[in-house]
C-alpha cells in the first residue's frame, strides 16, 4: 500500500452501508439456498448432483461474467448502497436504475455524487417495495387478472414495456450526454447489426469505450 | 406425488414469506440510512417525500413484466417459487432458462414437459436459485473494493466522477436501446416513437411553467410506447 492509499479513507456512511450491505446480503443469500435444500430434504426430492453439476457450472460461469460487468458499470450510477440492494432484488437494469435516475432528475441532482447515491437508495427502495407489492397483488388476483394480462389484443402493449422504457431513457438522457453517447450508439449498431451480438456481450467493450472516449474529451475540456 | 402438490407445499409457502420480509426489512433498513445521509448532506425533507412519489410512479409500469412473467410461471411452477424468484431476483427468460435446464438434466422432457417429476422440479429449483444468488454473493465479496476504486477517483479529481458516471449510463442506455431496434419492426418502431417523445419532453421541459412534465417523462414515454405499439400491431397485422 503506498502513501496515497494510506491517506484515502471511505466516508462513516460508505462503511456503514458496505458493512451492512455485506452482511444482510450474505444473510439474504443464504436464505435463497434454503428455498431448494428445504424443498429437496423435506420432500425427499434431492436430485442427483452428478446429473445437474455441469448445467450448475454454465450457469455460474455465464452469470458471473456479465454480473462482474455490472458491478463495475452500476456503482458510478446509483452509488455502492444502490447495488447492494439491485443485487439482492435483481432487475436492475429494468426497474431499478431507471427509477433510481429519473428520480434524481426530477429532484434536480446529479447522478454519481453523494447526495445522488444516497437519494438513489430511497428510489431503488420504492422500486423495490412497488414491485413486491405488486407482485403479490397479482398474485392474489391472479384469476380475475390473467384474463387482462394474458389477453392478445393487450399483448403487443405489455410485450413492448421494455423497448418503450428504453426509448423513453435514451431520449431523456440522450439530450443531457449526447457527446458521451456516440461511442456506445455506435459500438452498439455494430455489434447488434453486424455482428448479431446480444447486449450482454456487447456491454463490457461498450462500457470500457464508453469511458476511455470521455476521457479523452475530459481532457481536452470538452466535457465535464 | 404429483410435483404441483409440492410446489404449492405450505412449507415452501412459509420459506417464501421469511426470504420476501428479510427482503423487505433489508430494504426499509437501507432506504433509512439514504434518507438519513440525505438529510445529513443539507437536502430538504421536501425533495426526498418528492422522490417517493416520483419513485412510485415510474416504477409501476417497469413492474408490469415482472407480473406478467409471475403469471407464466405460476402454472408450471406453483406459487412460492415464481413469488420467491421474481421477487428476489427476477427475470423470467433467465429463471425459464434455468429451470428448463435443471429439468433436462435429469431427464425429464423439460420444464413442465414429460417426466418434469418432484426431482426435476428440485434440479430447476437448484439451477434457478443458483444462477440468481450468485451475483449477490459477487456483489458482497467485490463491491466495497470495487466502489473504493471509484471514491479514490473522486478523492483525486471530483470533476472525473461524474463524466464517468455519464458513460456508464450511456453505455448501457445505448447498447440496451439498440438490442430492441433489433427485436422486429414493432419493437423498433415502439423504442423510436418513445425516444421522440421523451425528447420532445425534455426539449418542452426547459420551460420554467412546463417544468413538471420532467417528473413524468419517463412514465409518459412508456404509456405512449405502449399505446404505439397496439397501433403498429394492428397495422402489420
Amino acid at each position: 500500500m503506498n502513501s496515497k492509499d494510506k491517506s484515502f479513507a471511505l466516508s462513516d456512511f460508505d462503511r456503514s452501508v458496505h458493512r451492512f450491505g455485506r452482511v444482510t446480503g450474505l444473510i439474504a443469500f443464504i436464505l435463497m439456498l434454503l428455498f431448494p435444500l428445504v424443498a429437496s430434504v423435506a420432500f425427499d426430492i434431492t436430485p442427483d448432483i452428478r446429473l445437474i453439476w455441469q448445467p450448475m457450472l454454465y450457469i455460474a460461469i455465464v452469470m458471473a461474467v456479465f454480473s462482474i460487468t455490472e458491478l463495475i458499470a452500476y456503482p458510478p450510477i446509483i452509488g455502492s448502497g444502490s447495488v447492494y440492494m439491485s443485487y439482492v432484488t435483481g432487475n436492475v437494469s429494468n426497474l431499478k436504475m431507471p427509477c433510481a435516475i429519473s428520480s434524481l432528475k426530477a429532484a434536480g441532482i446529479e447522478q454519481g455524487t453523494a447526495e445522488g447515491n444516497a437519494v438513489s437508495m430511497i428510489a431503488v427502495g420504492v422500486s423495490t417495495i412497488v414491485s413486491l407489492v405488486l407482485i403479490i397483488l397479482g398474485l392474489i388476483l391472479l384469476v380475475p387478472l390473467t384474463p387482462i394480462l394474458t389477453s392478445a389484443a393487450l399483448k403487443p402493449a405489455f410485450d413492448n414495456i421494455m423497448p418503450a422504457l428504453y426509448g423513453g431513457l435514451a431520449g431523456t438522457w440522450m439530450i443531457y450526454y449526447w457527446k458521451q453517447a456516440v461511442t456506445p450508439l455506435l459500438l452498439g449498431v455494430i455489434g447488434v447489426f453486424l455482428l448479431g451480438l446480444t447486449a450482454s456481450y456487447i456491454l463490457p467493450f461498450s462500457f470500457v469505450l464508453a469511458i476511455l472516449a470521455s476521457r479523452v474529451l475530459y481532457k481536452r475540456k470538452l466535457l465535464g | 406425488m404429483d410435483y404441483l402438490l409440492i410446489a404449492n407445499n405450505i412449507t415452501l409457502f412459509i420459506i417464501a414469506a421469511v426470504i420476501i420480509s428479510f427482503v423487505f426489512i433489508q430494504t426499509i433498513l437501507f432506504m433509512r440510512k439514504g434518507w438519513k445521509e440525505a438529510l445529513r448532506l443539507g437536502l430538504p425533507r421536501e425533495t426526498l417525500v418528492n422522490t417517493i412519489k416520483t419513485s412510485i410512479g415510474i416504477s409501476i409500469l417497469p413492474s408490469i413484466p415482472i407480473v406478467i412473467s409471475v403469471f407464466v410461471l405460476v402454472p408450471l411452477l406453483g406459487i412460492p417459487t415464481p413469488w420467491v424468484r421474481l421477487t428476489v431476483i427476477g427475470s423470467a427468460p433467465f429463471e425459464m432458462m434455468a429451470a428448463d435446464m435443471g429439468a433436462q438434466a435429469v431427464g425429464a422432457a423439460g420444464l413442465g414437459g414429460i417426466g418434469f417429476d418432484g426431482t426435476a422440479f428440485a434440479a430447476a429449483l437448484w439451477l434457478m436459485t443458483i444462477g440468481g444468488s450468485l451475483p449477490l454473493l459477487l456483489c458482497v465479496l467485490l463491491n466495497r473494493k470495487i466502489s473504493t476504486t471509484y471514491e479514490k477517483f473522486r478523492a483525486r479529481d471530483a470533476n472525473w466522477m461524474p463524466v464517468l458516471s455519464g458513460a456508464a449510463l450511456m453505455a448501457l442506455i445505448a447498447t440496451l436501446m439498440v438490442e430492441y431496434l433489433d427485436k422486429g419492426t414493432i419493437a423498433a418502431l415502439t423504442v423510436l416513437t418513445s425516444f421522440l417523445f421523451a425528447l420532445l419532453i425534455s426539449v418542452f421541459g426547459q420551460k420554467e411553467s412546463l417544468a413538471w412534465l420532467k417528473n413524468f417523462a419517463l412514465a409518459f414515454s412508456i404509456i405512449i410506447g405502449m399505446a404505439a405499439a397496439l397501433f403498429y400491431s394492428s397495422m402489420f397485422a
